[in-house]
């Protein structure tokens, strides 16, 4: 048991020597850095509130688009129909 | 200054809590080698060591403003330690899944100048042996934590906490030949 006891401590001392100097240095510049690199949960959600928007307003003014174009041709053949209908019976003629 | 004296850990605690960079250096600078030691026992490598210990501490930092008691520092710390090293296990053994790795691979010596004694290479050989888990129970108890901290620590109760570190310790002897051909 007074080996293993000596043991723990060389593993104590090894670990020890594996770490080099400067580590607290380190941890706090790395903090530091990750709190500059990470943005805020406000600022995340600000930019995935307007990102919605942006798809929305897109997917909006495609369908409008879309609907407006299909619907042109079928509306100008229906007036076509009731003009040429129109001119074709003298009863309703002028 | 010595942390392990309580009043002046928990000032020094206190002072890191409110964002003193001061008292967190303080702080990394006291626990670092006991830290370091931990890891160790716990994966075994000494080429994790710097790493994982590195991480325990950006852990602390991040945590130690909502850390309740600061009397709790050390058992707190260490449970940290321990969970940081039992997640890396996890998360190496799950990548081995899906990359498994040659059969060259599997066993990577320790870097060159890492393995010293014959006593240090019968340690690392027994509790290689055990699992992470048991690793990381003795290593508390080399830390000086006692049953109950312990218990708080692995959230169990101090019976169930003495059963598992009674058949570690069985363990670690039935493992440990300071002989041992590695």
């Amino acid at each position: 048991m007074k080996t293993e006891s000596s043991a723990w401590s060389l593993l104590h001392e090894r670990a020890a020597q594996c770490l080099r100097p400067g580590l607290a240095d380190r941890v706090l510049r790395a903090t530091r850095q990750r709190a500059e690199a990470f943005p805020s949960l406000l600022s995340q959600f600000v930019v995935g509130a307007m990102t919605a928007a942006a798809c929305f307003g897109a997917v909006a003014f495609l369908a409008q688009h879309q609907t407006a174009s299909a619907a042109t041709p079928t509306v100008q053949s229906g007036w076509q129909e009731i003009a040429s209908a129109t001119s074709a019976d003298p009863d309703l003629g002028p | 200054m010595d942390p392990s004296e309580s009043t002046e850990l928990v000032a020094l605690v206190s002072r890191a809590q409110r964002g003193e960079e001061r008292a967190l250096h303080e702080l990394i600078v006291a626990y670092q080698n006991r830290v370091a030691g931990f890891v160790y026992a716990i994966t075994g490598r000494s080429d994790s060591v710097e790493d994982l210990t590195q991480q325990v501490f950006i852990k602390m930092v991040r945590a130690i403003e909502g850390l309740q008691a600061p009397a709790q520092f050390e058992s707190w710390l260490f449970r940290l330690a321990r969970n940081t090293c039992i997640d890396h296990l996890r998360r190496q053994k799950l990548r081995r899944i899906f990359t498994p790795f040659a059969p060259e691979h599997e066993s990577v010596p320790e870097p060159a100048g890492a393995v010293g004694t014959e006593e240090l290479d019968a340690l690392r050989h027994a509790l290689a042996q055990l699992r992470p888990q048991d690793r990381a129970l003795l290593a508390l108890v080399q830390e000086g934590r006692s049953h109950a901290e312990i218990a708080v620590i692995l959230k169990s109760s101090v019976a169930a906490v003495k059963a598992r570190l009674h058949r570690a310790r069985e363990q670690l002897r039935q493992h440990y030949q300071p002989h041992h051909e590695n």
